[in-house]
């Protein structure tokens, strides 16, 4: 699994809060440094674009008019040091007017890289500003139209660029005003201009909170998402079908033929629709084909959950000759979890003493037949009663030990090797479950090993190695993970495993 | 103004393959997606078994699955006041807080009624119960008067296709639906499953990539195949 993002590292730290937990942030964090750079948030005025007539303080946060500011020629903005990725879906910052100056002529929005820094942002082409003097919204011309109420010293005003409908607001001290503009593309830049004496803006770029709850503007964009995916019609209500399908493979066999009949006759449910679903049928005649193998399936897995592998492995040799001979790691992981059972029902080498009564130990000996390849174990036995004294469990899994060094001791593979030492090294602690290896004593090993037996036996009887259902999840999510890394807006709001897995 | 195209990315199938295997998803939250969809489309029995295969314990009472099935049936085989009856023995304020639903289950009662050609049982009952509603909420009314046209034709004739929805079986399942969705919600458990969206957002998403790359698609999501010709023949002219 594993494609959560850390909780926290210095990387997601700087980012805005509303997309610390996205799948921007997590395409940031698996991107190499070396090519980071086109998908980094602005974090401070551009130091390169900075004149005469504009001074940049507070870590280039501040900026300070210092130009004559009589005329508009006189006019200048800046942009912020580095354009907006369009990864990020929505994106959004804040600048607070520190000083109106003069006339608060400061117009607050974006532009794009080539516009010229001696207009105010709105007055060109491919520029977009809210202009605090008279509260409208300019452009691509110098004649602006009304759009909110003016803006002057201590207020905060936000910019918020929806990147996938293309849609720019502002806010005002935190309330949201309406849709400025519409068709905002290109590659834009958060820009400020300012054109009379003393006006001084400070922006946030994520780093403090923000005044407007953009998190929630966030969550809001993500359920219209939703919505408008979840009325696309589907080709076909095949999700029954993938609901089967799921049971069938992890060898839930009950679950499989209540479903179906649920589904199918639903007595207690739904009149029988007058015609039923083609490929539920074939898939129900394949249920009562597969039944005997998925119940031996199902056995085995039984037979890993709760610790008796001996048990499993009878049952897979018996019915699937192939898949251990041809498995060997899964084999090995076998063997391994028979060793750390025993060590389980041992409670550890601490009943080493009670051993020494019992004479030499017979580390070579094959007679009880615990390489459970030929062993005599018992398949249909739960081992919820072991008629063995600890001291003799004890026994056997050391002579399972030693087995399992004479068998891969020499082993070369990394893998193999750092599992064998782990696992043998239970060994070494009189309380193994509270010992630095005490992982290999969690019951979750047993769960995988069951889950990763069930795979490669399906795979030896050409099925699939996972069901349907997590095929079409992970072509979903590769898929999303390729538009985002293609520049895709929308791909940002949409979380499989947040969104339909939490 | 707009970008000129860049050429299409082409993912081979083997790149493709590598991505999709090393994607896993935890068996637990996939299970619980299953539960989900099971407690809320009403399949006890199942929900039920899957507890006891997967070890998965259902967040409400399996039991109460039975009583919202019963009430959907009523509702689908046209019962619709033994449907109310039995909501309002469930929880009365489900019906209390929600004038739209009953009045659309009151209108599917009307609909039952004409279905069955007692006409003067549903005059007098559309007179008595549902218009003085209507008057409230106008929009309510059309549906009203939309639902007694239908005592305008002869029911042994074929009806014209706009009302005649009315009488399809899908305009039970519609309401035994609405229905199914407030007693969920009433149990504070979320109303709508997820897992049908895996496949919504699939071909949504299947569809945006389209303009960008050309890449393997899940040609059939039954069986997981995966298209091994990603196309690039097309591409690899340019």
């Amino acid at each position: 699994m594993g494609s959560h993002p850390p909780s926290s590292s210095p990387l997601l730290d700087s980012l805005p809060a509303y997309l610390r937990q996205t799948p921007y942030a997590r395409l940031l964090l698996r991107t190499p440094e070396a090519k980071r750079a086109p998908l980094l948030l602005p974090t401070e005025w551009s130091k390169k674009e900075s004149t005469d007539t504009i001074a940049l303080t507070v870590n280039n946060l501040q900026a300070n008019y210092t130009g004559q500011g009589i005329r508009d020629s006189d006019a200048v903005s800046i942009r912020s040091n580095r354009p907006i990725p369009t990864q990020c879906g929505v994106y959004y910052y804040e600048v607070t007017i520190v000083n109106k100056g003069y006339d608060g002529f400061i117009g607050i929005g974006f532009s794009h890289g080539s516009v010229s820094t001696a207009r105010l942002p709105g007055w060109e082409a491919n520029s977009w500003g809210y202009h605090g003097d008279d509260g409208n919204c300019f452009s691509g011309s110098g004649s602006g139209r009304p759009y909110g109420p003016t803006f002057t010293s201590d207020d905060t005003i936000g910019c918020c660029i929806n990147l996938f409908n293309h849609k720019v607001f502002f806010t005002k001290n935190g309330v949201r005003l309406y849709t400025a503009f519409h068709g905002v593309k290109g590659t834009l830049y958060p820009t400020v201009g300012m054109r009379t004496r003393d006006e001084k803006v400070l922006a946030n770029f994520g780093a403090r909170p923000f005044k407007f709850d953009i998190e929630q503007y966030f969550l809001d964009e993500k359920q219209r998402l939703w919505a408008s995916i979840k009325s696309i019609p589907p080709p076909l209500d095949i999700t029954n079908d993938l609901v089967l399908s799921y049971f069938i493979h992890h060898g839930y066999r009950h679950t499989a033929r209540a479903f179906a009949q649920n589904v199918l006759g639903a007595p207690s449910h739904q009149p029988a629709p007058a015609t039923t679903p083609a490929p539920l049928t074939r898939i129900l005649v394949d249920l009562n084909e597969q039944d005997a193998e998925i119940k031996v399936r199902q056995r085995i897995a039984q037979l890993v959950l709760v610790g008796n592998i001996d048990g499993a492995i009878y049952l897979t040799q018996k019915h699937y000759p192939n898949v251990l001979a041809n498995n060997e790691k899964v084999y090995f992981q076998l063997r391994c979890q028979k060793f750390i059972e025993l060590i389980k029902r041992a409670g550890g080498p601490a009943g080493v003493d009670m051993l020494e009564d019992e004479g030499e130990l017979d580390l070579d000996s094959e007679s009880n037949g615990t390489n459970g390849l030929n062993g005599q174990s018992h398949p249909d036995g739960m081992d919820l009663a072991d008629p063995r004294t600890p001291a003799q469990v004890l026994k056997e899994a050391l002579r399972c030990g030693r087995r399992l060094q004479l068998d891969y001791g020499h082993d070369t593979r990394r893998q193999i090797h750092q599992t064998l030492v782990g696992v043998l090294s239970l060994l070494a602690y009189a309380d193994p479950a509270h010992s630095p290896v005490a992982t290999y004593l969690n019951e979750s090993r047993r769960g995988q090993l069951a889950h990763t037996l069930n795979e490669e036996i399906l795979v030896s009887q050409n099925k699939p190695r996972v069901p349907p259902l997590e095929v079409a999840i992970a072509q979903s999510q590769t898929v999303l993970d390729e538009l985002l890394a293609q520049g895709s807006a929308p791909a940002n709001l949409i979380q499989i495993e947040r969104d339909l897995l939490a | 103004m707009t970008a000129p195209t860049p050429p299409k990315t082409v993912i081979s199938f083997e790149d493709w393959q590598q991505r999709l295997n090393s994607l896993s998803f935890g068996k637990s939250e996939l299970n619980q997606l299953i539960m989900d969809y099971l407690i809320i489309e009403g399949y006890k029995d199942a929900a039920e078994k899957f507890s006891e295969e997967c070890g998965l314990q259902p967040d409400v009472d399996l039991n109460f699955i039975e009583e919202r099935m019963k009430i959907r049936f009523a509702v689908q085989t046209g019962n619709i006041e033994e449907a109310i009856e039995r909501v309002n023995d469930l929880n009365p304020q489900i019906l209390d807080t929600n004038p739209q639903l009953y009045f659309h289950l009151q209108q599917q009662r009307l609909i039952e009624l004409i279905r069955e050609g007692k006409v003067e049982e549903a005059l007098l009952f559309a007179q008595e119960e549902m218009a003085p509603r209507g008057e409230e909420v106008p929009e309510l009314l059309d549906e009203l008067e939309k639902t007694m046209t239908l005592l305008a034709f002869d029911p042994a004739l074929n009806f014209p296709s706009p009302v005649s929805e009315l009488l399809d079986y899908g305009q039970r399942q519609k309401i035994a639906s609405e229905l199914n969705a407030a007693i969920l919600s009433a149990e504070s458990y979320q109303s709508e499953p997820k897992l049908p969206s895996i496949i919504k957002l699939l071909t949504w998403a299947q569809t945006q990539l389209d303009a960008r790359a050309s890449y393997p698609h899940l040609t059939n999501i039954l069986t997981g195949e995966i298209d091994h010709s990603s196309s690039p023949s097309d591409e690899a002219a340019s």
